[in-house]
């Protein structure tokens, strides 16, 4: 099983380049390279929450991933706790 | 509209809490350069920007902003844990702790409360966009300024990441100025406002 704190990391280091790549992109609209990019990206990513979801369950970054219970969205980690490099988060 | 995204645009994982850069820190949350300064900055230029790229460029780097005021908060809130009462009184902290006990508040380093003098959106374009670059260098400036002080790896990796985004929001204005010109007469840059006359 893929480490969850590893697979997190990899999922948001796509997840900005993608953001950087828009904002790039803001002030570079015709750049097909970096348009070309982002695809590239959005597929990578999207294998991965695909990975993570066989492991973890639902990838829950708004509230608009929350399917069954909004306890989905309300349980800890929030963003600000620590979390170990072995994948247990501490909520302190 | 904005929407919430529950995570850290950078992981913060602080090991030893340490009030005394805690309340250095948190000049990045509610100084004069801060990050709550920043994003307020660029989410009000937005409406007087004449090109969709620029306001592109403002609501992303603004909305950013609010990341990066999370993840200050995030630094404070984990250096500020489980604090003796000697060591808030050895640390300097005593003053930020009477009047807020741990909780995030903006504030500058020197104590002042956060305040929106320290910025302006002035419904100039050309004027904003000098602001903003301003703005980019000397938060970046105060980031340098913490990174000499601070030693402990875990904080010094979130401080790194807010320092490199300062010089990619720079690029990214500069553009923006640059593209605001050249759509505008080269005799003529500051002779008007191309948002109001």
């Amino acid at each position: 099983m893929v480490n969850r704190y590893d697979i997190e990391r990899r999922i948001s280091a796509y997840q900005f380049a993608l953001y950087d790549l828009g904002l790039f992109l803001d002030s570079h609209p015709c750049d097909k390279e970096a348009m070309e990019l982002r695809c590239v990206y959005q597929k990578k990513l999207q294998k991965l929450i695909d990975e993570y979801e066989q492991c973890y369950g639902k990838y829950i970054l708004t509230q608009q991933d929350v399917q069954e219970s909004w306890k989905e969205w309300v349980c800890d980690p929030w963003p600000w706790d620590i979390c170990k490099g072995d994948g247990r988060y501490v909520a302190i | 509209m904005w929407q919430y995204e529950k995570k850290l645009q950078y992981p913060v994982n602080i090991k030893n809490p340490n009030p005394k850069l805690a309340g250095l820190i948190i000049s990045q949350y509610g100084g004069p350069d801060g990050e709550a300064g920043a994003s307020l900055r660029y989410l009000s230029q937005r409406y007087s920007m004449p090109f969709g790229e620029l306001k592109g460029i403002l609501t992303d780097v603004g909305t950013e902003e609010l990341a990066h005021l999370e993840m200050v908060s995030a630094i404070v809130y984990q250096l500020t844990r489980n604090l003796s009462e000697k060591e808030i009184l050895d640390s300097g902290f005593a003053p930020y702790y009477t009047d807020h006990t741990t909780g995030v508040y903006p504030v500058a380093a020197s104590g002042t409360p956060f305040n929106a003098m320290g910025f302006q959106s002035k419904g100039d374009p050309i004027t904003d966009f000098h602001e903003d670059l301003a703005a980019e260098q000397k938060a970046r400036t105060t980031y340098d300024n913490l990174l000499r002080l601070v030693d402990d790896p875990d904080v010094r990796e979130p401080l790194k990441f807010l320092r490199a985004r300062e010089i990619v929001h720079f690029q990214r204005f500069g553009e923006g100025l640059r593209l605001l010109q050249d759509r505008l007469n080269s005799k003529n840059f500051y002779a008007f406002n191309p948002s109001f006359d």
